[in-house]
C-alpha cells in the first residue's frame, strides 16, 4: 500500500521559562493513501502539537528536534518556504476545532473561500471561475442557499454552518491529505453526527487521506479505519479501529475504554491514579509507568517500543513482549 | 411509609429575556418535580435553556412566571430576596473551574468563604472544617494555599464541589460538572459525587449533554428542547422506551465503542437540521421543523405533555 504521509521518529519541544518540554517522544505514523487515520488521546498528550509539527505551526519555543516528516517522499522539515507553499493548502490542509477562531471575522464567507481557492489553485484562475467554485463548494457541504452565505459574515453564522464552511474551504483545493484536529468538539452532538456523516462522505468520495485528531474515542471510532492511542507524546498502540476496539491490549487503552460512560450501562471506572505527567519532570522509562497498574521494575528503566503482537496491531508495553 | 415531601417542585416556570432582536423564551414553561435524595439529569444541546433552569433554581435569574418551590417554600426570586437558610441548602456547581474560581484566592480562602457567611462551625475551627473539606475531595493537605491557577482542570472541580458542599447543603445543582474534562478525571469525580450523595443524602439537579453518562447515574432523565421538557421518565424506562422523536435523534446521534451500544441506538431517525434560533421559535410544535415523524397538526398546535405507563411523560402528537 503507498504512504502518503510518513511521520518518523519525531520530537518535538517546546521552550519555556523553567526548561524544555519534550512533549513528543518519537513519534512514528504512516498515513496510506486514501485511508482515515485516527488520532486519539487526553487533553495533553500532544495530539496537536503532532500536527502543528506536521504542518510547520508550531507556537514560538516550539520546535521540532529530530524525526522526518516525509509527504510524497519528501521532507517536509528540509522543505524550502516555496515548496512549503505549493504544499500546504493545496496538497495538505486542515480544519481545526474552533471555527469561530479559524474563519477571520471581518471578512465575508465568500472573500475567505475565493482567497483559498485562488492560492491554492494549481492555475491562475479568474475571480468569477473561484466564485463558481466557491459556490460549487458551499453546495457540495449542503449549504442552503450557498450565494447568500457567499456574502455572509462568520458571525451571522451558526456553530455547526461556520464548521460547514471551513469544511468546504478545506476541501475546496481537492488536497490528498485532511488533517482534522477536533473538528466536531465544539458542536452539539446532533449537529455532530451531520458534520461527521458530511466528512465521512466527502473524503471517501475523493479518495482523501485524513488524519483525524480527537479526544473521544466513539468520534474515532465512527471515522477512522486505523487508531492511534496516544499518550503523554508517544503513541502506545496502533491498528485497525475494529482490532483496537475489540482487543485493546496496552493498560492504557484499556483503561481509557473503561472510563467511558456507556450507553448500555456500566462504564465510568476509574483505573488510573493521576494525570498526565509533567513534561518538565518526565519519568524515566515507559511514560505512563507511574499510572500503570501493572508496572514492572523493568518499565521505570528503559522505553518500550511499539512492536506487532497481532497482525497489524502495535503496542509499546513490555507486557505483550 | 408515606411518600416523603418532595424537595422541589417547578410549576409552569418560564423566563424570557428581552433583547434587541425581540424576546427571547430561554425557558416557557416547565414543571416537574423532584424527590429527596435522587438525581435528574437535564439534558439538552446548547440554547434549550437548560442552563437558565438551573441559574432560576439557584437564584441567579429571577423567573419571568411561575413558581420554585424548595421544601415547601416558595423561592421563585432572586438569591438576594432568599433566606440564608435557603441560600446555603442549595449550592451549584459550574461548568469551567477556570472562571468559577477566583484566581486571585488560595483555595484555603475560596473554602473559608462559604464557612464564614453561613456561620459554619465555630470560628476557631474553620481552618480544619477546610482541611477536612480538602480530604473530602481527595487533594492534598497543602492545596489550601495554592491558586486555582496552580491545579488541573480536575482538581480545580474538585475545589469547586469542596465548595458547594462547605454549606452542608440538601440540594446540588451540577451544571456540565464534568463536559470541560477527559474522560478518566469524569470517571473520578461522577464516582465521588456518587459517593457524596449516598453518604449525605444530597439531591442532585444534573445538567448535562451527555446520556451515555445519564444512563449510568440519573435515576429519571429529561429532555428539553427551545425552552421545553418534551420527555421525562424514570432512568431504565427512558433508555429502554425512548418516545420522542427528538429523543431519538439524540440518542441516534452518540458516537458510542461499542456494539452493544451501537444496538441500542435507534435506527429510523437520522440527526438533521440545527436548533431553531428562540427569538423565532417556530408555530406549533417548536420541533416539527426537524421532525422525521412530523404531521399537519404538529405546525399549528403546540402539544401538550401527557402522562403514559410507566411515569413517563412525553410532549407529542404522536402519543396523543
Amino acid at each position: 500500500m503507498e504512504i502518503l504521509l510518513e511521520v518518523r521518529d519525531l520530537f518535538t519541544s517546546y521552550g519555556i521559562y523553567e526548561g524544555r518540554l519534550k512533549v513528543l517522544d518519537g513519534v512514528n505514523l504512516a498515513v496510506p493513501l486514501g485511508e482515515k487515520i485516527g488520532l486519539v488521546g487526553e487533553t495533553g498528550c500532544g495530539k496537536t502539537t503532532t500536527m502543528k509539527s506536521i504542518l510547520r505551526i508550531l507556537p514560538p519555543g516550539g520546535r521540532v528536534d529530530s524525526g522526518q516528516i516525509l509527504f510524497k517522499g519528501r521532507d517536509l522539515l528540509k522543505a524550502s518556504g516555496g515548496e512549503i507553499q505549493g504544499i500546504y493548502g493545496s496538497g495538505i490542509s486542515m480544519i481545526f476545532q474552533d471555527p469561530t477562531a479559524a474563519l477571520d471575522p471581518v471578512f465575508t464567507v465568500g472573500d475567505q473561500l475565493v482567497a483559498v481557492i485562488r492560492y491554492g489553485s494549481r492555475v491562475p484562475m479568474s475571480l468569477r471561475e473561484a466564485r463558481e467554485r466557491a459556490v460549487a463548494a458551499l453546495k457540495e457541504v449542503q449549504m442552503p442557499d450557498p450565494k447568500r452565505i457567499l456574502s455572509n459574515y462568520p458571525v451571522q453564522l451558526s456553530g455547526g454552518m461556520r464548521q460547514r464552511v471551513c469544511i468546504a474551504m478545506a476541501l475546496a483545493t481537492e488536497p490528498e491529505l485532511l488533517i482534522a484536529d477536533e473538528p466536531t468538539t465544539s458542536l452539539d452532538v446532533t449537529i455532530q453526527a451531520q458534520i461527521l456523516r458530511l466528512l465521512y462522505f466527502l473524503v471517501g468520495r475523493r479518495n482523501t487521506s485524513v488524519i483525524f485528531i480527537t479526544h473521544s474515542l466513539g468520534v474515532v471510532r465512527e471515522m477512522a479505519d486505523k487508531v492511534n492511542v496516544m499518550y503523554a507524546g508517544t503513541i502506545v498502540e496502533c491498528g485497525s479501529t475494529e482490532e483496537i476496539f475489540s482487543h485493546p491490549l496496552h493498560p492504557y487503552t484499556i483503561d481509557l475504554l473503561a472510563a467511558m460512560p456507556r450507553l448500555s450501562g456500566g462504564g465510568l471506572e476509574e483505573r488510573v491514579p493521576g494525570r498526565i505527567p509533567d513534561y518538565l519532570n518526565l519519568p524515566v522509562g515507559c511514560r505512563f509507568q507511574p499510572r500503570c497498574v501493572k508496572a514492572q521494575l523493568r518499565c521505570s528503566l528503559e522505553k518500550p517500543k511499539l512492536t506487532e503482537v497481532r497482525p497489524g496491531h502495535y503496542v509499546a508495553c513490555f507486557l505483550e513482549d | 411509609m408515606d411518600k416523603l415531601q418532595p424537595i422541589l417542585q417547578i410549576a409552569n416556570l418560564k423566563k424570557y429575556f428581552r433583547t434587541t432582536q425581540g424576546t427571547v423564551k430561554a425557558v416557557d414553561g416547565i414543571s416537574f418535580t423532584m424527590e429527596q435524595g435522587e438525581t435528574l439529569g437535564l439534558v439538552g444541546e446548547s440554547g434549550s435553556g437548560k442552563s437558565t433552569v438551573a441559574y432560576m433554581i439557584a437564584g441567579i435569574y429571577a423567573p419571568t412566571s411561575g413558581q420554585i418551590i424548595f421544601q415547601g417554600r416558595d423561592i421563585s426570586v432572586l438569591a438576594l430576596k432568599r433566606s440564608l437558610d435557603v441560600k446555603r441548602s442549595i449550592q451549584i456547581v459550574f461548568q469551567d473551574p477556570g472562571t468559577s474560581l477566583n484566581p486571585r484566592r488560595t483555595i484555603e480562602q475560596i473554602l473559608m468563604l462559604p464557612l464564614n457567611v453561613h456561620r459554619i462551625g465555630p470560628p476557631r475551627e474553620r481552618q480544619d472544617l477546610v482541611r477536612n473539606l480538602l480530604q473530602k475531595v481527595q487533594l492534598l493537605i497543602d492545596y489550601a494555599y495554592k491558586a486555582p491557577g496552580m491545579l488541573g482542570g480536575g482538581e480545580r472541580q474538585m475545589v469547586a464541589i469542596a465548595r458547594a458542599l462547605a454549606t452542608q447543603p440538601q440540594f446540588v445543582i451540577l451544571d456540565e460538572p464534568t463536559s470541560a474534562l477527559d474522560v478518566i478525571i469524569q470517571a473520578k469525580i461522577i464516582k465521588m459525587l456518587m459517593n457524596f450523595q449516598r453518604e449525605l443524602g444530597l439531591s442532585y439537579l444534573f445538567i448535562t449533554h451527555d446520556l451515555s453518562l445519564m444512563r449510568n447515574i440519573a435515576t429519571r432523565v429529561a429532555i428539553m428542547y427551545l425552552g421545553k421538557i418534551c420527555e421525562l421518565a424514570p432512568a431504565l424506562e427512558f433508555f429502554q422506551k425512548p418516545l420522542h422523536p427528538y429523543t431519538q435523534m439524540l440518542l441516534s446521534s452518540i458516537p458510542v465503542v461499542s456494539r452493544e451500544e451501537e444496538a441500542l441506538k435507534p435506527k429510523k431517525i437520522q440527526p438533521r437540521g440545527e436548533i431553531p434560533s428562540p427569538v423565532n421559535v417556530p408555530p406549533g410544535c417548536s420541533f416539527h421543523q426537524r421532525c422525521p415523524e412530523v404531521m399537519e397538526v404538529c405546525k399549528r398546535v403546540d402539544p401538550q405533555m401527557i402522562e403514559l405507563p410507566g411515569e413517563h411523560f412525553v410532549r407529542c402528537h404522536l402519543f396523543h
